[in-house]
C-alpha cells in the first residue's frame, strides 16, 4: 500500500511538474517566441489599414527594439544604429510602399548567451501586394541579439545571413 | 525554378539522397535556413574550385561554354568570372527570366545542403 502511495504521489509529482513546464511557466525562449509572434502582427498590413493604425503598429513594433539597434543587412547595402524612433519611421515607410504586408517567422531558435541576453536564429517571410496588384515575396535569415530590459527582450543587434554568397 | 518546378508547388525533401554521394553539377538541392520549415529550391551548377561565369545568358564554367538543357526561358545575365570556395557549391535557379539583380543565387555551404526533391 505504501508503495502503490508513492507510485501515485510520484506521477502527480512528475505531471504537476510537466504542466508547469510547459503550460504556465514562461521560459525565455517562450517568451522570445511570443514576442516575434507579436512583432509579425505588428509588422504586416491588410487591406485597406488606415495610416493611423499603420503608425500605431509602427511604433508598437518600435518597441521591440532597445534605444539603438545595429541593422546590418547587406543585401539592402544598410549597415547602421538606428534608433527605436528612427526605426518606427522605416517601418512605417516601408509598409507606406504596399497596400498589404504579410509577415511571417519560421525556425526560431533561441541560445541564452547570457543572464538576460540570447542569440535569435529565424527565418522571416515577407509578402507583399503593391497598389498595382503586385506579389512579391522575399525570404531571409536574420541573426538577432536581444537584451532582457525591464522584462521585455528588446534587439539590439540583427544582421541577415547570406546563405547564397554571390 | 520554373519550369522545371513550379512555383508554390508541392513536394518532398529526401534527405537521404547524399548519404552516401556527395552532390554533383546539374543536381537539383534543398538548402535550409534558419531551419527546414522554409528552404530554397536551387540547381548545383558549380563546385568547390570551379570557376563560373555568364555572358550574355550563357554559362561559361572553367572557361568553357555549358549547354544547360533544363533552361527554358532566355535570359541576357552577365556575370563576371568567380571561384567557388572549398566547402561550398554554387546554385542557381532554372528561371533566368528573372533580371540577374533580383535573382536568388550564390554559393552556400555543403553543409545546408538537407536533401533534394523526392521527383
Amino acid at each position: 500500500m505504501v508503495i502503490h502511495k508513492w507510485t501515485v504521489t510520484s506521477a502527480i509529482v512528475l505531471v504537476a511538474g510537466f504542466v508547469f513546464y510547459f503550460f504556465i511557466y514562461d521560459s525565455p525562449e517562450k517568451q522570445i517566441q511570443k514576442q516575434f509572434a507579436v512583432l509579425a502582427e505588428k509588422l504586416e498590413k491588410q487591406t485597406g489599414e488606415s495610416p493611423l493604425i499603420s503608425a500605431g503598429k509602427a511604433k508598437a513594433a518600435a518597441d521591440f527594439f532597445s534605444h539603438t539597434c545595429t541593422v546590418d543587412i547587406p543585401e539592402y547595402d544598410t549597415q547602421k544604429k538606428i534608433t527605436a524612433k528612427e526605426m518606427a519611421r522605416h517601418i512605417l515607410a516601408f509598409k507606406s510602399r504596399f497596400v498589404a504586408v504579410q509577415v511571417k517567422f519560421y525556425d526560431l531558435s533561441v541560445e541564452l548567451t547570457g543572464e538576460n541576453t540570447a542569440l535569435v536564429a529565424i527565418t522571416a517571410e515577407t509578402r507583399t501586394t503593391s497598389a498595382s496588384g503586385e506579389a512579391e515575396e522575399n525570404i531571409i535569415e536574420f541573426e538577432c541579439l536581444l537584451e532582457k530590459i525591464e522584462d521585455n527582450w528588446k534587439f539590439y543587434h540583427i544582421s541577415a545571413v547570406e546563405v547564397l554568397e554571390k | 525554378m520554373e519550369p522545371t518546378y513550379k512555383d508554390g508547388g508541392f513536394n518532398f525533401c529526401f534527405k537521404q539522397r547524399y548519404l552516401f554521394t556527395e552532390p554533383e553539377r546539374g543536381d537539383v538541392v534543398m538548402i535550409r535556413l534558419a531551419g527546414e520549415k522554409v528552404m530554397l529550391l536551387k540547381r548545383i551548377i558549380a563546385l568547390e574550385g570551379d570557376t563560373l561565369a555568364f555572358e550574355d545568358g550563357t554559362l561559361y564554367l572553367n572557361g568553357e561554354q555549358v549547354d544547360e538543357e533544363y533552361v527554358r526561358y532566355p535570359s541576357a545575365w552577365n556575370l563576371a568570372p568567380r571561384s567557388v570556395k572549398k566547402g561550398y557549391v554554387y546554385v542557381v535557379g532554372d528561371n533566368r527570366s528573372v533580371p540577374v539583380d533580383s535573382h536568388h543565387f550564390g554559393q552556400t555551404p555543403l553543409k545546408r545542403i538537407v536533401g533534394g526533391p523526392l521527383w
